[in-house]
Parts: structure tokens; C-alpha cells; sequence
């Protein structure tokens, strides 16, 4: 597969936006426009019964000039210039706006909005392209997440191009990744924000959780936001706004309902899930405002065939929305949440006994603002204020096996201790408990500049984040009986943890630059600076310029690419790992007489240096591709992609050398007179040179994802009222890790004093060159919608085939020899060609020859062609009555196959395979 | 018309009279069994009046003639193995040998004469010629392996408490000096059988016995426990247990821990860091005992086939076994895969399996008596674990006469 561009594509694009900014300096200024401006006066109505709708949004989007509707539905824009414009006017239960006019003097009009309806026309039950010169985007409505009959955003995004169809249980938790196909989803998720009505919600302050066994800094679980609180959801794969940070993969951009609803209760029933929501909204008379009430339960309990796990979560909030003396327009919201996941082991299973539970409750508190001010530099502030605030607790409790004979090593400091040797498995518990706490402000300001054909829109702002978990963290119930008696099973406690401080602050410019016959070109370039933990050690800053272009040629075609940076800042969980406890045996004497046992075990820890060597982790997008958009309402747009993140955060492997004494009987271990052995620390039986790792997290980890996304609209097939649309992706991921990569030598005789030491004690480690291994995925799916939509009988039915006509899965596995050791005085040495060519070298004893690394390559493994289809029904039997259906594999469609490496027939489509119905009541 | 329907009636009616008869399994027809004892055998000795047994779809049990061959009448055609052992003392096998003391063969040693040939084809009249082996009865045997494990009294996993158990079958006192014990690898796949390497076994462990010649005697009849990973009382931790804390030997790598009073045995190669005898609670355990004058450590160490990286096995000649145990891994709904077998079928023709597939369930294999004579205890010795070895619910080291080794 060739790609438009492979090598770094930025020089081309970069260059094209340097001419376009240059020549827009030179455009002559046409006097008679530039402070011509004029006042419109809309009134937005209902198509349905001509009543004013109080509240619409109306903005002009070139502009950023916006202003609510009245009492009377009239909304005032205040000096807009002379040109063509796009209006955009939204409202909580009525179809989006959109449209172009041309302004040269004082204007009245109306505007009629429908409300959104399955008797509309035209009902859109999938995701949206953006449109050309903005970030490439999916937008998603309510009808479509009414239609999916969605639980969670993580079900929204099967909408995505290139993203496969599936049915969440809810049992696990769900995070979201971007135009990524690896496996390893930890940093893709972590980079993609979730963007909830204006304010991110933040996984900065997870830590491992080691009561349960996760990991920090991977991503928000999805599962604490309902579906059906969400009004609309953006998700931004390509170059995001330069509002947008702290991300690398993308932006998801939810906004949650606020305004004037009826009465709604929604119950949503399938095999693993049921679903309860409801949710009203008041309009307040005069300048009162309006009040959104809404609250959600949702119980899953996974595979009905396993028992043991389940999920409850109870979410509920309040939204009141007012516009202050016509310009100044407010939301303010408050959401409570609590989520409940209990695993325990299934008694009939073999390995019984083991309890986690998980309990999270968290307050969102957010408010967030618009003041139309209609100055010269400042057409509009906005601005944005959430405090985030969470409890989360994971208890588990466990047998912890002996298996005949288990030192329980609980030190806390470096030393030797004799440790106690229990012979017998005990019940251990043992919990997590996280306090995350997140502050989220920002200012933002629009305004916009006229220079004869070239208009510009300047957004600019600045934000702020402290964010802290300041808490018990990971604890035992009883300090001497731990759950996890290893060396990585100490308490940790999170109160010195400190705080995440994070300024940013972002400049764009949206140009519009109008070409002679009827061509357009738009801009939007962008620079955003991001710093995090100001003043300390650890501090780091990163520049992210982001540019997208889109230049119309015709009506129907134009053309779109794109180069940006975006950067990620590191969570606490990457900036501040845990000490690393090293637990070496130090003397074991285990006689028959049980009551004389003595064991010793050296520790020894290991702290991670706080220095400013983890950067953040940048991820370079590279977009080009065109959008056609007929009259007859067929549409196409395709979109070639580049994603490399060289600097993703893994582990990062420092060592340091420490001594540890081994005492045997013969040596070391003394008797006294009653046949006690207690130990004499000057005669050690050998002292091992012990090298160990500080647990750093650094910038090692990197991934490239690229490809083709796709998708076409075919319009509607007016004789039998169904929609054609065709999206589909061809993408590939590459991983691999670039941090050093060292081994320990093999072929150490097991005879020897560094074989006896076990594997922390080599005589050196040898240094190989990294990066050379990698997992290759490549996957091309398309999906197939056939929408049908019978507005007299206000039912939309939606067939979704998908097929995936290929997937690959690689693993290169290079030849690599070593290219430096490492002595156990750390000093490094490098290895020639000379002495790898001499089969006899030896490095300590140990022979070169024997560490060429010559792997027998993998075989690619494909997978042949499968398809699955899915159905969905959503019927209004009323206006107050309606339900949704949907079966996923429709045809249970699980055949067995064969991959390309093994003969071995699996069964695939596997849990594919699920059905449920959803009913409304509205008052 | 009529007429062809007519014919058709009456040749569909002869062809439903002719066909479709239900045929009895027609035996193979005669053929000659030969069995030629062992090249170093004189041209004129044969293996004259034993009992041979051919056991597959119908069980056969026939007598040679004076020149070694049995007249198969015909048998059922179907898949067999063909079994022949007969023991003999030394001297009676040295009657036999162009040279008699050419092998060096004490006269009041046991010999075992036999083969057994598994999984014979046998589905025509074909005359078969097979070669016997001839083996001296070991002193040294492998006689217990304990490796399945059990669960402590909150119903853990326990796997500490595996053993081995090697048993003086001679009548003379054995040394275990100098002698190697040595654990196959026992990578899935395998990574080399037996059906690939005709000549070699390769080892993931090996432990040399300490001493210089006499240090560690066994006794006639008499046994050693070698405790695989602690050699302490485990019915302490667990209730169905065995107690090694008098174990003669612990697998360690350094004298002076674990047990002090339990002398080490030494892992000399290693193909990881795991520091004791790496028993695998569902199997497979490949175990052998050998003994060799060369340096074992300049024998060469392999990774598997196409790997440069990871385990590394000790490779060994088959010739410097004296016994081997094949405890194959039980697979949950079928036999045991007997193309992973890591022994060749001179050094042990069949297997042993435990019956769980993950073990845990306290259950070891054990060697079988033979006979008993004035309290002493002789063990079967065929070199095939499948006859040699029963799987006993109640492993107890050092107990022979226990009911289920009868």
C-alpha cells in the first residue's frame, strides 16, 4: 500500500500556508467594506405551529457573533459585516439550523426550525461529516444515539468510519481509542479527551490501582457518562482546534441537555443491561431561565451464563440555563454520579475467593458562559469553570496462597529483616483509595477582522487545571498479612503526591479568503502552549501549531489536508511512579524443627529521581484528502491519514547496582546454644552485585497509525424512502518501543556465583538496539447502512452491514546484536564489529557469540473476509409513545474459520450476537 | 412400456437379492512373527518357547517355536502392540552372546530380553521381523514421581511438596555418587520428541549427585527421596501431603539454605532461573537418571529450533540412560499425545499420565512390584512406564507394599 505522502509530510502543507498567510497581508483593503456593518434582527419560530422559541442560539459562525432568542423568539446579531455568512441556529429538541445568506444592509427575517421528529423527511441516523476547512470530525445527533439505543459513549463511536460494529456489557471498563488498531490501547486512550459541555474530563490523576490490578494515566472509563443525558457528541480524528488540548489521539465533544424538555422516561431492556432514564426540563417566565432535572440507573450484569459480576451506576443532574440581559448567556450544571463494580469469582469455579469491588462517586460542578460583547477586539467572551470531585474506592479481598512456604516481606525501608515464613494460606484484604480532584478554568475571547475579500475570525484564550489525588491510596487491612506479600505489595499512600498545575494558552485564526470564480479557501491555523508543573523539577512545555485547509473549487468539490502537533501532558501515574521495592533472599534456614526456621530477606528501594526528563507525549497528525456535496444530497468524502507518536509514555529501564549478602548454613548463619540460628553479618556466604531498575516512565513508547477513512452518502432511493450510505476505513498501526533495551547475557553456566544469585544478578547487561521489533496491524472494514425512514408511519429502520475484507496482525522479529554492555560499576562499553565477528569473545566469562539475537521471523497472520449485520428499528406510536428495537447479528453469523497461519478453525463473530428494545414515554 | 418397468422390477428385485450382505471382519490369513534376539546374540540362539502378546483390536497371546517364530494364524485386522519381556539372570544371557564376557555382564545380574512395538499396522497376511533389545536390570530406578501437587487447607494450590523417589532394584548396594538426574524439556509444543531425535534427550534441568564415589550409598531394596523444591513436612500446610522433611536430598542452588539437615542436589544446567527441580503439576515430566564419564557441561546447550533466545536445553546421548520415566500431560478429553513423548521406546516404550489435567489432585506415579522375597520388595522393570507404572492416589514416600503397587 502506498501512501499520498510517507515520509514527513508537513513541508508541502506548511509551505502552502505560508503563501496563503503572505498573500492575505498583501490583499488590498477595500475601504467601503471594511466598516460597513449591520444589525439582523431573526425570529426564530416553530415550522410546526408558528410559536416563537425562546432560548434558539443563533451564530453566525464566520463571525462568532451570536445572541439568544427572546421571549418573542427574536434574536439580535449586532454588527455583522457585509458578505456572505453562515447562520447557525440551535435548540434542545429541534433540528440544527444551518444556512448561508448574503448580508448588505439592516436585515428582519424569520427563520422556521423543525422539530426534530421521525416524521421529519429526512431523519439522521448516523454520523455526520464535517464540513470541509475545520478539524475532520464525526458529528453525532440525538436521533442517531437514540436509534443505537446507546448506554454509554463508548457505543456512540461505533458510528466512527473504520470503527467495527459491538455490543458493550458494561462489565468492564470502556475506554476510547482513535484510528488505532493496537492492542495496547493505555496511551491512545489517555490522549483522547473527553470534552464534556465545555470542560475535559480528566484521567491525569489516576495512580495504579493495585487492589484491583489497574493501571493508571489509561484513559476515563466511558461508563460514568449516560447516553441519554448526551444532546449531540463530536469526535475530532483529524486536527484539532487549537482550543482543544491536553490530547493527542483526538477530541470527543459532548454536550449534555440543557433547556426545555418534556417529561421523558426511557427504558432500555437487552440480555446484559436494563437501562432506566428520565429527564424533564422547565422554561421559567421572563429572565428566570430554565431548569433541566434528568437522572439515569443502569444495571449490567455482563454474560448471563457466568455469574459474579455486575454494575450499577446511578447518575443524575441538574442544568440551569439563563441569558442575562440578552448578551449574556449562562449554563450551569451539576451531576452527581455513582458507579458500583463488584467481580467476584464464581464459587463453582476451581480458584474461589477473590471479592473486588469498586465503588466511584464523583460531583461535577460546572459552569460555563457567553458574553456577547460586539467590540472590535472582543465580539464575544467565553468562558468555562468545573470542579471535578471523586471519591473512588477498590476493596478486594483474596486467599493468598503459601504454597508451602511464603516469606511475608512488609519492610518499609532499606535493610536486612527477618521476615516471617507462614506455611499456610490466608485471607487477605486490601484496598485503593483514590480522592481525584480536578479545577478546570478557562477564558476565551472571539473576534474577527475584515480585509476585503479575506475575512479572519481570531479565537484565543487561556486555561488552567489543578488537578490532585491526595489520598490513603493502596492499603492493607492488616499491614502483616498483606495481599500482595511481594515487593509489589506495599502500602503507598498518595498524600505526597503532589498536585498537577497545567497553564495553556492558544491563539487561531480562521481565515476565509474568497478566490475569483466562486473558489474559496479557508484556514485555520493555530499555535497552543501547553506547560505543566511550573517551577518544579519536573516542569514541562510543549508548542503545538495545528493548521487545516480546505479550498472550495466548485459547489460540490473541495479539497481538505492538514498538519498539526498535539501534545499530552504526563498523568501523576507517569510523573511520579511508586519506589521500586527490591526483596532479595538473604538467608533461608528451614529445619525440620520448624519452631528454628530463620529467614532474612534484604530490601532494598528504589526512587524514581524527580527531574524534567519525561516530556510530553506529541503526536503529529498529517491529513489530505476532498469532500463532494451535491444538490441531489449525495455526498463523499475521503480522508488519508497520518498519526506518529514517537514519544508515548512506557516504562524506561535506568539501572543501579546495589550489594546483597547471602547467609547459609555453613556460612553466616549461627547456632546458639539452645539451637537458634540467628545470623552473623560479617561472614556472608556471597555477596551479590544486584542490579535493579527504578521503575521510571519515560517517553519509549511509539506508534504510527495511518490510512484511508471513507464515507458516502448516496442519497435517499426516494421510491422506497431509504438512505444509501457507505463509510469504511483501510487503516494500519505500528508499535514499538524506543527506550534502551537491555537484556541480561544468556548462557550464564548455572553453576556459577551469577546463576546462584537468580536473574537480578548477571555479570552485565548487555545493551541492544530497540525499535526493531514491532507489531504491524492493518485492518480494511467498510460498512454498509441502509437507512430507511417512513415519516407517515414516523419509523426509521436501518439495516448495518459490515463487512471486514481484511486484517493482519505481524510481529517483525529482528536480528539484533549487542551494541554495548554495562559492567556492574555501570559504566557503559561498546561492543565492535571485531569482537562480534570473534566466535571466541568473551565479555566476563560469558560469550559474545552466544548473544547475537537471530530470531526466525513470524509469520503475518491474515484473516479471511467476515461479515456481520446488524438491525435497528425506532418507531413514535405517538406523539407521547415510542420504542426501539435492535438485534445485532441478525443472522447469528458465526463461522468457523481458519487464520492464514494456523489450520485451527475458531469460531468468530463471537459475542457479536445480542438484542434489545428500548420503549419512551413523553409528557 | 410395460415391458421395461417390468425389466426394471426384476433387475432392481435381483440387485436388492444380491447386494448388501453383511460382511464378519475377515482375518488378515497367516503370517510369520520373527523375533531375532540382539545382534551380539549368537546366530545360533533363539528366542525359543516365550510368550508373546499382540493386544489392539482383539487380544493375542502366542508361544515362539524353538527357532524364535510364531505361525499367526490370521487375526483380526486392526492397529497392535506387540509385547515380549522375559527376565533372565546373567549368566543365562551370557549362554546366549558370541562372547560372553564381552559385555561385562555379572552372572547373578537380571537381564530383560523383550521389545515392545507399538502401534503395529497390521491389516494384510505380512511377515514381520523385529530385533530384541537386551537390558541389564538397573540398580538405580526411578520409582516414584510425585508432581501433580495438591491444595493446603484453604483450598489453594500446593505444588511444593513434589518429589522423586529412586529405588535400588539390584541386590547389591548402589551409589548415587557422581550420577545425574535430569528433567526433560517440557516446552508446548514440544520442542524435541522423541519421533524427530532418534538418539538424543534434552534436558531443561540436570542435577549432578554430590560425592566422591561411596558418599551416598542405597542399599538393596532400599530407597531415596529427593524433595523437588522443600524438603519439609508439608501436612503442616496441607492435609493430603506427604512429608519430606527427611528427604535425602533438596534441589537448591546453594548449600546451606532451605533444610540445612537435607543435603543439595544441584542443578548443574538450567534453562531458566527457577531454582528448584521444575516439576510441572499437570505434566508432562520427562525424568531421567544417567551417568557418564565425560563432562557433561561441554556437552552443547541448544535453544529450540528456529530460536536464538529463551530456554536452552542440555543435549544427551540416549546410550548414557540408565532409566527414564515418560509422565505425558493428560489433555482434557482425550489420551495423552503420544507423538510429544521426550523418551525413545528402548529407554521407556510407553507412558504415565496422571488423571487430572491441571493436577493439584495428589496423585503420583508410581513403579509397580514385581515380587516380594523376604521382605524385600523387586520392582517391574520393562522400560515401558505404562506397564511399569500405576498411578496411586496415596503417595507415601519410601512405601512399597502398598496395595495398589501389588
Amino acid at each position: 500500500m502506498k501512501y499520498p505522502f510517507t515520509g514527513p509530510p508537513s513541508r508541502t502543507i506548511k509551505l502552502l500556508f505560508c503563501v496563503a498567510v503572505l498573500v492575505s497581508c498583501w490583499a488590498p483593503v477595500r475601504g467601503q467594506n471594511r466598516n460597513q456593518s449591520h444589525n439582523l434582527r431573526v425570529t426564530v419560530m416553530s415550522d410546526s405551529d408558528g410559536q416563537p422559541v425562546p432560548g434558539a442560539s443563533c451564530v453566525l459562525t464566520d463571525y462568532g457573533i451570536f445572541a439568544m432568542a427572546d421571549l418573542d423568539g427574536v434574536a439580535v446579531l449586532e454588527k455583522v459585516p457585509s458578505g456572505k455568512a453562515t447562520m447557525q441556529i440551535q435548540m434542545l429538541g429541534y433540528e440544527d439550523f444551518k444556512q448561508s445568506y448574503v448580508f448588505r444592509s439592516d436585515t428582519t427575517f424569520t427563520v422556521r426550525i423543525k422539530e426534530s421528529s421521525l416524521a421529519l423527511d429526512e431523519v439522521v441516523v448516523t454520523a455526520k461529516a464535517s464540513a470541509a476547512g475545520s478539524s475532520t470530525s464525526s458529528n453525532i445527533g440525538r436521533m442517531a444515539i437514540d436509534h443505537l439505543q446507546a448506554t454509554s459513549l463508548k457505543d456512540i463511536m461505533q458510528l466512527i468510519p473504520g470503527a467495527l460494529m459491538s455490543s458493550s456489557d458494561m462489565t468492564s471498563e470502556e475506554k476510547l481509542t482513535i484510528r488505532s488498531l493496537s492492542q495496547s490501547t493505555a496511551n491512545n486512550a489517555f490522549g483522547t479527551s473527553i470534552m464534556i459541555d465545555g470542560v475535559p474530563m480528566s484521567d491525569n490523576t489516576s495512580l495504579s490501582d493495585k487492589a484491583s490490578g489497574s493501571t493508571g494515566g489509561s484513559g476515563v472509563d466511558l461508563r460514568q457518562i449516560s447516553a441519554d443525558n448526551i444532546e449531540s457528541v463530536e469526535v475530532i480524528r483529524g486536527i484539532p482546534s487549537a482550543e482543544y488540548g491536553d490530547l493527542t489521539s483526538g477530541a470527543v465533544v459532548v454536550n449534555t441537555k440543557a433547556g426545555y424538555t418534556p417529561f421523558e422516561i426511557r427504558t432500555k431492556v437487552n440480555p446484559t443491561t436494563l437501562n432506566t432514564s428520565f429527564g424533564k426540563g422547565w422554561k421559567f417566565d421572563k429572565q428566570a431561565g430554565s431548569l433541566n432535572v434528568n437522572a439515569d440507573y443502569a444495571r449490567a450484569g455482563g454474560d448471563p451464563r457466568t455469574r459474579g459480576r455486575s454494575f450499577d451506576r446511578i447518575s443524575g443532574g441538574v442544568t440551569y440555563s439563563n441569558t442575562i440581559g440578552r448578551i449574556w448567556s449562562t449554563t450551569t450544571k451539576l451531576n452527581l454520579s455513582s458507579i458500583i463494580d463488584l467481580r467476584e469469582e464464581d464459587p463453582d469455579l476451581e480458584v474461589e475467593g477473590t471479592v473486588n469491588n469498586q465503588k466511584q462517586y464523583s460531583m461535577r460542578l460546572t459552569h460555563n458562559g457567553r458574553i456577547s460583547l460586539n467590540k472590535m477586539f472582543s465580539r464575544s467572551l467565553n468562558y468555562a469553570v468545573g470542579l471535578t470531585l471523586s471519591e473512588s474506592d477498590s476493596w478486594t479481598s483474596s486467599i493468598v496462597s503459601a504454597g508451602g512456604g511464603l516469606p511475608v516481606i512488609t519492610s518499609m525501608s532499606d535493610g536486612y529483616y527477618r521476615v516471617p515464613y507462614i506455611t499456610e494460606s490466608y485471607r487477605a484484604a486490601g484496598g485503593t483509595v483514590s480522592r481525584p480532584v480536578s479545577f478546570y478554568s478557562k477564558v476565551g475571547n472571539v473576534f474577527n477582522l475584515e480585509t476585503g475579500k479575506i475575512r479572519q475570525r481570531f479565537n484565543m484564550g487561556a486555561e488552567y487545571r489543578l488537578e490532585s489525588n491526595k489520598a490513603r491510596g493502596f492499603y492493607n487491612e492488616d499491614d502483616f498479612m498483606p495481599l500482595r506479600p511481594t515487593s509489589n505489595g506495599r502500602p503507598r499512600p498518595y498524600y505526597d503526591i503532589p498536585a498537577l498545575n497545567q497553564l495553556s494558552a492558544y491563539l487561531e485564526d480562521n481565515l476565509t479568503w474568497e478566490l475569483p470564480l466562486d473558489m474559496e479557501l479557508k484556514l485555520q491555523g493555530g499555535l497552543r502552549f501547553d506547560m505543566l508543573q511550573p517551577g518544579l523539577p519536573e516542569q514541562v512545555y510543549s508548542l503545538s501549531p495545528r493548521f487545516n485547509a480546505a479550498l472550495k473549487i466548485t459547489d460540490w468539490l473541495s479539497l481538505r489536508g492538514g498538519w498539526g502537533q498535539s501534545n499530552k501532558t504526563p498523568g501523576l501515574a507517569h510523573l511520579y511512579p511508586e519506589p521500586k521495592y527490591m526483596d532479595r533472599e538473604a538467608a533461608i534456614y528451614l529445619p525440620s524443627d520448624t519452631e528454628k526456621t530463620l529467614v532474612v530477606y534484604n530490601t532494598h528501594i528504589t526512587e524514581v529521581v524527580r527531574n524534567n526528563s519525561l516530556k510530553n507525549a506529541t503526536n503529529t497528525k498529517a491529513e489530505i484528502g476532498f469532500d463532494m456535496n451535491f444538490k441531489n444530497g449525495m455526498s463523499a468524502s475521503i480522508v488519508a491519514y497520518q498519526d506518529e507518536m514517537l514519544n508515548g509514555f512506557g516504562n524506561y529501564t535506568e539501572y543501579d547496582v546495589y550489594y546483597s549478602n547471602y547467609y547459609t548454613a555453613q556460612s553466616g548463619i549461627v547456632l546458639d546454644a539452645n539451637g537458634f540460628p540467628y545470623v552473623n553479618w560479617s561472614t556472608p556466604a556471597r555477596v551479590d552485585t544486584v542490579f535493579t531498575t527504578s521503575g521510571r516512565i519515560g517517553n519509549t513508547q511509539a506508534s504510527l497509525n495511518r490510512g484511508v477513512e471513507f464515507d458516502f452518502n448516496f442519497g435517499q432511493i426516494k421510491a422506497i424512502r431509504t438512505s444509501v450510505l457507505l463509510s469504511g476505513a483501510y487503516m494500519e498501526t505500528q508499535t514499538w518501543t524506543t527506550g534502551p533495551n537491555f537484556s541480561s547475557p544468556s548462557a550464564i553456566p548455572a553453576s556459577s556465583v551469577y546463576a546462584q544469585g537468580g536473574s537480578n544478578t548477571p555479570p552485565f547487561k548487555l545493551l541492544y538496539p530497540s525499535g526493531l521489533s514491532r507489531d504491524i496491524d492493518r485492518r480494511f472494514s467498510a460498512n454498509l447502512r441502509l437507512v430507511c425512514n417512513i415519516p407517515r408511519m414516523k419509523m426509521v429502520a436501518s439495516l448495518s452491514n459490515q463487512v471486514i475484507f481484511y486484517q493482519y496482525r505481524h510481529t517483525t522479529n529482528q536480528k539484533s546484536d549487542p551494541i554495548a554492555w554495562v559492567d556492574t560499576d555501570l559504566s557503559m562499553h561498546e561492543i565492535t564489529q571485531a569482537m562480534l565477528d570473534d566466535p571466541n569473545y568473551m565479555i566476563k566469562g560469558v560469550s559474545l557469540a552466544a548473544q547475537r539475537k537471530n530470531p526466525a521471523d513470524s509469520n503475518p497472520v491474515t484473516q479471511p473476509p467476515i461479515w456481520l449485520m446488524n438491525m435497528r428499528l425506532t418507531k413514535d406510536v405517538s406523539k407521547n409513545f415510542g420504542f426501539s428495537f435492535f438485534v445485532n447479528n441478525a443472522l447469528f453469523y458465526m463461522p468457523y474459520q481458519a487464520s492464514s497461519y494456523s489450520g485451527t478453525l475458531t469460531e468468530r463473530n463471537t459475542g457479536t450476537f445480542s438484542f434489545g428494545v428500548e420503549m419512551y414515554v413523553k409528557i | 412400456m410395460k415391458r421395461i418397468i417390468t425389466a426394471s422390477i426384476i433387475l432392481a428385485a435381483a440387485l436388492l437379492s444380491f447386494s448388501c450382505k453383511r460382511q464378519a471382519p475377515s482375518e488378515t490369513g497367516s503370517f510369520l512373527l520373527e523375533f531375532k534376539l540382539p545382534a551380539e546374540c549368537r546366530e545360533t540362539a533363539f528366542y525359543a518357547n516365550r510368550t508373546v502378546s499382540l493386544t489392539g483390536e482383539v487380544d493375542y497371546e502366542f508361544q515362539t517355536d524353538v527357532c524364535g517364530m510364531v505361525n499367526v494364524p490370521g487375526i483380526v485386522p486392526g492397529i497392535y502392540d506387540i509385547i515380549t519381556n522375559t527376565e533372565m539372570s546373567g549368566k543365562e544371557y551370557k549362554a546366549l552372546l558370541k562372547d560372553p564376557d564381552a559385555q561385562g555382564i555379572e552372572d547373578k545380574a537380571r537381564v530383560v530380553v523383550g521389545l515392545s512395538l507399538m502401534n503395529q499396522r497390521i491389516f494384510e497376511a505380512r511377515d514381520i521381523s523385529v530385533m530384541l533389545n537386551a537390558a541389564v536390570i538397573k540398580g538405580l530406578l526411578i520409582s516414584k514421581i510425585y508432581y501433580s501437587g495438591t491444595r493446603d487447607k484453604m483450598d489453594r494450590t500446593y505444588t511444593t511438596d513434589s518429589y522423586v523417589e529412586l529405588f535400588n532394584n539390584s541386590d547389591e548396594v548402589q551409589y548415587l555418587d557422581g550420577k545425574y538426574l535430569g528433567l526433560a524439556e517440557s516446552v508446548s509444543p514440544a520442542a524435541y520428541p522423541a519421533k524427530d531425535n532418534p538418539d538424543s534427550i534434552y534436558l531443561r534441568q540436570c542435577c549432578r549427585f554430590p560425592g566422591s564415589g561411596t558418599d551416598y550409598p542405597v542399599q538393596p531394596g532400599s530407597s531415596v527421596v529427593i524433595a523437588a523444591r522443600s524438603a519439609r513436612n508439608h501436612l503442616e500446610s496441607a492435609l493430603n501431603t506427604v512429608d519430606l522433611s527427611s528427604a535425602a536430598f533438596e534441589v537448591k542452588l546453594t548449600e546451606g539454605s532451605g533444610n540445612p539437615d537435607a543435603p543439595m542436589l544441584p542443578l548443574i544446567t538450567n534453562s531458566t532461573s527457577i531454582q528448584y527441580l521444575n516439576l510441572l503439576s499437570g505434566g508432562p515430566n520427562t525424568l531421567v537418571l544417567f551417568e557418564t564419564d565425560e563432562d557433561v557441561m561441554s556437552w552443547p546447550q541448544v535453544y529450540q529450533i528456529g530460536k536464538t533466545s529463551g530456554e536452552r536445553f542440555l543435549r544427551i546421548h540416549k546410550k548414557v540412560v540408565t532409566d527414564g520415566v515418560e509422565c505425558l500431560k493428560k489433555p482434557a478429553q482425550t489420551d495423552p499425545d503420544v507423538n510429544t513423548k521426550r523418551l525413545q521406546e528402548d529407554i521407556d516404550a510407553g507412558y504415565i499420565t496422571i488423571t487430572s489435567v491441571n493436577g493439584y489432585n495428589h496423585e503420583s506415579v508410581e513403579r509397580r512390584v514385581s515380587r516380594q522375597e523376604n521382605g524385600r520388595c523387586y520392582l517391574v522393570d520393562t522400560n515401558n512406564s505404562s506397564a511399569d507404572f500405576v498411578v496411586c492416589t496415596d503417595p507415601t514416600p519410601q512405601k512399597y507394599d502398598k496395595e495398589g503397587l501389588l
